[in-house]
């Protein structure tokens, strides 16, 4: 598989970012009906879903040089976006073998892993990295093992110990985050770090969802969609720079809001590290907006739908309050009426000129 | 990405002693083997004659990178069958099919001290776990309860980290369970693997002494028995006896009948079984209070029967 | 026991089982002591602010204890430890929903989100999203 990088994009400032047709079919649509509430939504995370998102163990699209460009800058602003606790240093050496290995293996045109023994040499073409160093030995490498690669992969991670019957949050890479701080989170439980998010915990979402999670096996990863929205195709939306991506919520109007307002959808992943038997919380962070989703005609009709009949303290508590209504008339346009298919997939092979 | 079955080559095997034989595994396709941690186990399918056993076997060794897998195995008397074919039928060069190691009982990074326990052929998870923890450096002490005539072997297999935290017991009476438990510093945890009568004994001197239940880990293959029973299967006809020492997925696993499964701990779902009569036991995290008081559905991978029968939408 | 004054001798004789310290810090110092020498069975229970307590916890946990081994009582004043999640400075001492950041000036409202790794609750910026657009000041945890 060959990727055409957009390598020009930018995530702030003046936002140059587009998705292709090809990145809005392959888009990780969350909606599987016309309504949406919590859900214990965990399934396998096997090759294959209703897009080309699910192909892989982690997902690289057309956004992935320009992504690692905006990390390397949020780290270089903030470097408390990449903290490991102390204990956890075997569960950095999975992390990196999982990840060089898995990229390898699926897009082999640009990444490629040789290991001889513990003596490993790595290869990644899109950012031109070549670098040696010996599997176990912090030191060859320039950056913390964990460090090292995410800083060449899509998405947020976060290392889970497992210990008490219970996960911790003991580590993490966490710069494409929708509002929540690694700096403050970091050693929490899993119904700790949950906290602020309402309805979920009485559901017993996150009880259930922990059991599944601590059995969860090696080479048996699961995943999860989880969703927000963005004003702007801003990765960095931290409670760290609140005070800097705050304003764009009052920016949005009926002329701008269908390319301004950006559907986020994350693609979680979870999967058991052999060594350190932690668990590895890949959270991939997919951004197009509503004027590119509603290409797919069945996705414009049922983000109208969802929008419009969301639950108050979920719109309130994903920051939804100032720009829905003229989101929901904007996105009333797209929608006839019509029946949608059950499940996410578009339906549909190309888009509508 | 998802990876059960490895179709494993006996690669050697020796004989320790009169009832206990070390095997080594590599890969029969030649693919490289995942890791397998210290802790982990893997499960190995056995064509005993007409029967098709399925055996879990601790790792004796991580295997990281070695393209090797090590067990030992204990002949049993009486057996299921499994010991038996692999110290009288099973030869270099034989093909087994099996999992990928799966780790229930993993070592916790967190922890200031390791304390290992053994008894008997109990060493091997142990053994993992001793070259792993000392490798990394950590702090660790190993106690292994032998019989006399098996001292001189597991102090053998034990030499390569001979010290004072390396002890091994003749005996029952040879270990002082409680002063050992008793000294430990803050932060300690004991891993213990044996007979079920030892396991007991330190699970319950460690609680009697204070110790918190996250602190005490023994060594599981997953599995969960309990009294037998028999599950007849609605649609495909037949039946299925579930033994005391295997779970109810196994037993149809090893039927033959094909049966959904992921986590096989109680916890994703992907099990859910249809009940049509019987009684279930539940033992799973998944079903609600509510579904579960219903009797009408039955998590097969740790669940069982109250009932001497249980009819499945199978 | 904090007597909070600068004379107090914390063992005066072997057999006292009442310590009395000069502070918070006093205490916590003698505390990591002896839980370096102690072993696994071993209970802490602790009572005070919900600063103090955090510290105990945290001496506790750096001495490889975990949640089941100690228990912590709140009593005494309410008042929070504020930590920006803009600026990193804490702001000790808070009672109400609102507080100035002594480290950035920000205007913070005070969360429930509580870290024990920090030992301090979160805040952030009420009026980052529109200047001077805020809520009344009312005094929650005294």
């Amino acid at each position: 598989m060959t990727i055409a990088f957009k390598t020009g994009e930018s995530f702030r400032d003046d936002f140059r970012y587009a998705n292709s047709d090809a990145a809005i079919l392959r888009f990780p649509f969350p909606f599987g009906e016309d309504e949406y509430m919590y859900a214990v939504n965990l399934e396998p995370h096997f090759a294959g879903g209703a897009t080309d998102a699910f192909d892989t163990a982690f997902d690289v699209d057309e956004h992935y040089v320009s992504e690692c460009r905006e990390r390397e800058m949020v780290l270089r602003q903030d470097p408390n976006r990449c903290i490991v606790l102390p204990h956890m240093m075997q569960a950095q050496w999975d992390t990196l073998e999982l990840i060089m290995e898995s990229l390898a293996r699926d897009y082999p045109d640009h990444f490629q892993l040789e290991r001889d023994g513990r003596r490993w040499t790595w290869r990644n073409r899109p950012l031109g990295i070549e670098d040696r160093f010996t599997f176990g030995m912090p030191d060859t490498l320039p950056y913390e093992p964990f460090e090292y690669i995410t800083r060449q992969a899509q998405g947020d991670f976060t290392l889970q110990d497992q210990r008490d019957g219970n996960l911790y949050m003991d580590g993490g890479m966490v710069t494409t985050q929708a509002d929540w701080s690694l700096e403050f989170d970091l050693g929490m439980t899993f119904h700790e770090w949950h906290g602020p998010v309402p309805l979920a915990h009485e559901m017993g979402i996150f009880d259930r969802a922990l059991q599944y999670l601590l059995r969860v096996q090696y080479g048996h990863p699961a995943r999860r969609l989880n969703w927000t929205m963005t004003v702007n195709p801003r990765l960095d939306t931290s409670p760290e720079n609140y005070p800097v991506w705050g304003p764009d919520r009052t920016t949005i109007t009926p002329d701008n809001v269908g390319e301004r307002l950006h559907l986020r959808v994350e693609l979680q992943t979870f999967f058991r590290l052999p060594r350190s038997n932690a668990l590895l919380f890949g959270i991939r962070a997919y951004l197009a907006s509503i004027d590119e989703l509603a290409r797919v005609p069945k996705w414009g009709r049922r983000l109208h739908r969802v929008l419009r009949d969301l639950r108050e303290e979920l719109a309130g508590y994903k920051g939804l309050t100032r720009y829905r209504d003229i989101a929901v008339e904007h996105l009333s346009r797209y929608d006839d009426g019509a029946p949608t298919s059950p499940g996410i997939a578009p339906d549909i092979r190309t888009l509508p000129a | 990405m998802i990876q059960r079955d490895i179709a494993y080559r006996v690669r050697a095997i020796e004989s320790l002693s009169p009832t206990l034989k070390r095997i080594v595994l590599e890969s029969a396709t030649g693919d490289p083997l995942p890791v397998g941690a210290a802790g982990a186990h893997i499960a190995l399918t056995l064509k005993c004659g007409d029967r098709i056993l399925r055996n879990s076997y601790s790792l004796i060794a991580p295997s990281d990178g070695t393209g090797r897998y090590e067990l030992i195995v204990r002949r049993t008397d009486p057996s299921r069958g499994g010991s038996h074919f692999v110290h009288d039928e099973l030869t270099v060069g034989a093909v087994l099919a099996g999992y990928v190691p799966h780790n229930l009982f993993p070592s916790f990074s967190h922890a200031r001290k390791h304390l290992l326990i053994g008894g008997g052929v109990g060493i091997t998870p142990l053994l993992a776990h001793l070259a792993a923890l000392r490798r990394e450096g950590a702090r660790v002490e190993l106690h292994q309860l032998a019989a006399a005539e098996e001292v001189a072997l597991f102090t053998q297999l034990l030499a390569p980290w001979a010290g004072d935290d390396v002890q091994v017991h003749g005996g029952r009476e040879g270990l002082d369970l409680e002063a050992l438990l008793s000294r430990q510093p803050l932060g300690t945890h004991v891993y213990v693997c044996g007979p079920a009568a030892l396991m007991d004994r330190v699970e319950g001197m460690a609680v009697a002494l204070g110790w918190p239940d996250g602190r005490i880990h023994r060594e599981s293959f997953g599995a969960s028995g309990g009294e037998p029973f028999t599950v007849r299967l609605a649609r495909s006809g037949g039946e299925v006896r579930v033994g005391p020492d295997e779970s109810m997925l196994q037993a149809l696993e090893n039927a033959g009948v094909a049966a959904p499964s992921l986590c096989r701990g109680g916890a994703c779902g992907e099990c859910l079984t249809r009940v049509l009569e019987g009684e279930p036991e539940h033992r799973d995290h998944y079903l609600t209070a509510e579904e579960k008081a219903s009797g009408q559905f039955v998590m097969p991978c740790v669940s069982r029967a109250h009932s001497d029968m249980l009819v499945l939408d199978l | 026991m904090i007597e909070g004054h600068s004379r107090a001798i914390p063992s005066p004789l072997p057999e006292e089982t009442v310590h009395g310290f000069r502070s918070a810090s006093h205490l916590l110092i003698a505390l990591r002591r002896r839980l370096a020498q102690e072993h696994m069975g071993f209970r802490l229970y602790a009572a005070g602010t919900e600063g103090f307590l955090w510290d105990v916890a945290g001496a506790c946990e750096a001495a490889g204890m975990g949640k089941a081994e100690y228990r912590l009582c709140h009593s005494g004043s309410a008042q929070r430890r504020i930590f920006c999640v803009h600026c990193r400075t804490m702001t000790d001492g808070v009672t109400t929903n609102l507080v100035t950041c002594s480290g950035c000036g920000a205007q913070l409202f005070v969360r429930d989100h509580f870290s024990r790794r920090l030992n301090a609750f979160m805040g952030f910026q009420i009026d980052a999203e529109v200047p001077g657009e805020t809520i009344p000041v009312e005094e929650l945890y005294r």
